[in-house]
């Protein structure tokens, strides 16, 4: 491990890889999506006016834009469209008390789309009411379901996708999920080196181990940082009561022990072997715990993934977002190793057993 | 006066120079505080009151066998270590400080039990479920303490040491078994019995087959 620490390479490596996701992941434009709906419940018979607000959108005649509304299979077209600008447009819409499919939901998806922006959608958008308007407005007699002509999207930009919820925050994917990745990744190194301090009594083996665990500390604690950021923004409260926080708060407090622990301890070999030990220890119920918790038949997580995943379910990362986000996993796992090695040197120089 | 105020100074003083005995207190309470989340959190809202009997139970049975662990390696004085030391194997010694805290701690569990449903006339659902729930969680509290006193009696504040360690690393645990004994106690019967049962089991294996592993590397002086 020493010898890896010093050689050039991967420190370039990590360097790049971070600069590339820093740049990338703030460049690279946000997808087109709707944001708002206004009104959001309506009546049957009666026809209203939606306001229906894009982001990044280009809403113009020239494009071709339509505007249909979706409940379950039932396509309704809107009655007249009249752009605003390039993010605004008014949609006359109704339906007809006898076109309610009683199966179908009563929460509609907007559907724009146009050959600018292609096809987006915002899901269950607005809310049909079962209670019925008095007098049956004239444009909504005939009423039919219609067929959209789909086209497909001509601009096919390199854009990251517009989630609901998430929107520009979806960014914080290369930050956020790769500290926690950092975290165990350096956490297995410091048990690693535990074992191998425990089997050689080699003290440059606890340093590291030491080492190692301290930057995952860090790490963890970074991670609960963007971590409380981002559920603020998109779950309205930083610490919101989920079964992944209270597996991250143990792993804090963990790695907080361990350090007062070696704090604790005088004598060199002493502080080696009972913080090995502890960490060894710690280590294993902690991976066991953050692995098996998620996968616990009726815990209910915010977080994606729910039922069976740690991280993500395969359908949650879009393939433009692995671009930048399996490199922002490698360059913070090399940027905790370099870390480490920093660390470890340090301890190494003061301890004079380089 | 002026000594009353010297001697609030000392003892303010004390305090701070001894950072670890406060962390330990804190972590105490923290621990306390997400027992009782957890249990009364996972006991469904309509059972409120069952549930903060169920939050009782756990601390009592918990921090009584906390205290009756961590007195196990810390109030033997270096001459009877010594002595062990020279007369048996680690493994040995380990095996039955385990098997004994194992017991020991059941027995204060079921001790807690008893005295809750005579005094406060607290009915449990299903008792064998109950029961087993107690024994593998109680036990493995025991099973954890047991290490990380050993492993606290080597440094300089061992007392609250073994707090700040210990806690932590038991809230997996404590999340397996109070979430089996919500279920025997008949609040939430829609989650497999047998696979919680085995989780806990398997996790009582871990640590127990950790500790007897880690503790020669301790023992060693």
């Amino acid at each position: 491990m020493w010898s890896f620490f010093n050689q050039q390479w991967w420190k370039w490596a990590c360097a790049f890889l971070l600069i590339y996701v820093v740049v990338a992941g703030l460049v690279v434009p946000l997808g087109p999506g709707i944001t708002s709906v206004h009104p959001f419940v309506f009546q049957a018979d009666s026809v209203y006016e939606f306001r229906i607000r894009g982001y990044r959108t280009h809403f113009s005649e020239k494009n071709h834009t339509q505007v249909w509304f979706k409940a379950s299979h039932d396509i309704f077209c809107a009655l007249d469209v009249k752009i605003i600008h390039d993010g605004l447009i008014q949609a006359r819409f109704g339906i007809n008390r006898n076109r309610i499919n009683p199966a179908a939901d009563n929460v509609f998806d907007v559907i724009i789309n146009n050959d600018e922006d292609g096809t987006i959608a915002l899901r269950e958008a607005i809310t049909l009411l079962r209670t019925v308007a008095n007098r049956q407005d004239s444009a909504l007699v005939n009423q039919n379901t219609c067929e959209p002509e789909v086209r497909t999207n001509k601009a096919s930009a390199f854009v990251f996708p517009h989630r609901e919820i998430l929107y520009e925050s979806i960014r914080n994917t290369f930050y956020h999920v790769p500290m926690w990745f950092t975290m165990l990744g350096l956490i297995i190194l410091s048990a690693v080196f535990s074992i191998s301090f425990l089997q050689s009594g080699d003290l440059k083996q606890d340093i590291l181990a030491a080492s190692f665990a301290e930057v995952a500390l860090f790490f963890g604690l970074m991670g609960i940082l963007t971590g409380m950021v981002w559920a603020n923004y998109t779950w309205g409260a930083p610490w919101p009561n989920d079964p992944k926080l209270n597996g991250a708060a143990v792993g804090v407090l963990i790695y907080v022990a361990y350090i007062i622990l070696r704090g604790s301890v005088n004598d060199d070999i002493k502080r080696a072997r009972l913080s090995a030990v502890y960490s060894v220890f710690a280590s294993v119920i902690f991976i066991l715990f953050i692995f098996i918790i998620p996968r616990l038949p009726d815990t209910d997580s915010l977080h994606p993934g729910i039922g069976g995943n740690p991280a993500f379910s395969k359908y949650d990362l879009d393939s433009r977002l692995r671009l930048v986000f399996y490199p922002a996993v490698i360059g913070w796992m090399l940027l905790g190793v370099w870390l480490s090695s920093i660390v470890a040197r340090i301890a190494a120089i003061k301890s004079e057993k380089y | 006066m002026n000594q009353l105020l010297q001697l609030l100074k000392a003892e303010f003083i004390r305090q701070i120079r001894n950072k670890y005995v406060f962390a330990g207190l804190l972590v105490y309470q923290l621990s306390s505080v997400v027992l009782v989340k957890f249990i009364i959190q996972y006991m469904s809202l309509q059972h409120n009151e069952a549930g903060v009997l169920m939050a009782f139970f756990w601390l009592i049975a918990v921090f009584g066998i906390v205290n009756a662990v961590v007195g196990s390696f810390h109030k033997d004085p270096e001459s009877r270590l010594f002595y062990y030391r020279w007369l048996m194997s680690p493994a040995l010694f380990i095996s039955s400080r385990l098997l004994f805290n194992f017991f020991f701690a059941c027995v204060l569990a079921i001790l807690a039990w008893f005295t809750i449903h005579v005094l406060l006339n607290w009915e449990i659902h299903n008792k064998a479920i109950f029961l087993l729930a107690l024994i593998l969680g109680s036990g493995g509290y025991a099973i954890i303490f047991t290490l990380v006193t050993a492993v606290a009696s080597g440094t300089l504040h061992a007392a609250s040491l073994t707090a700040v360690m210990g806690l932590p690393l038991t809230i997996p645990l404590l999340m397996f078994s109070t979430r089996l004994s919500a279920i025997a106690a008949g609040y939430d019967a829609n989650v497999q019995v047998w696979k919680q049962i085995l989780l806990l089991l398997l996790l009582d294996c871990v640590i127990a087959a950790l500790s007897y592993i880690l503790f020669p590397y301790i023992w060693r002086d």
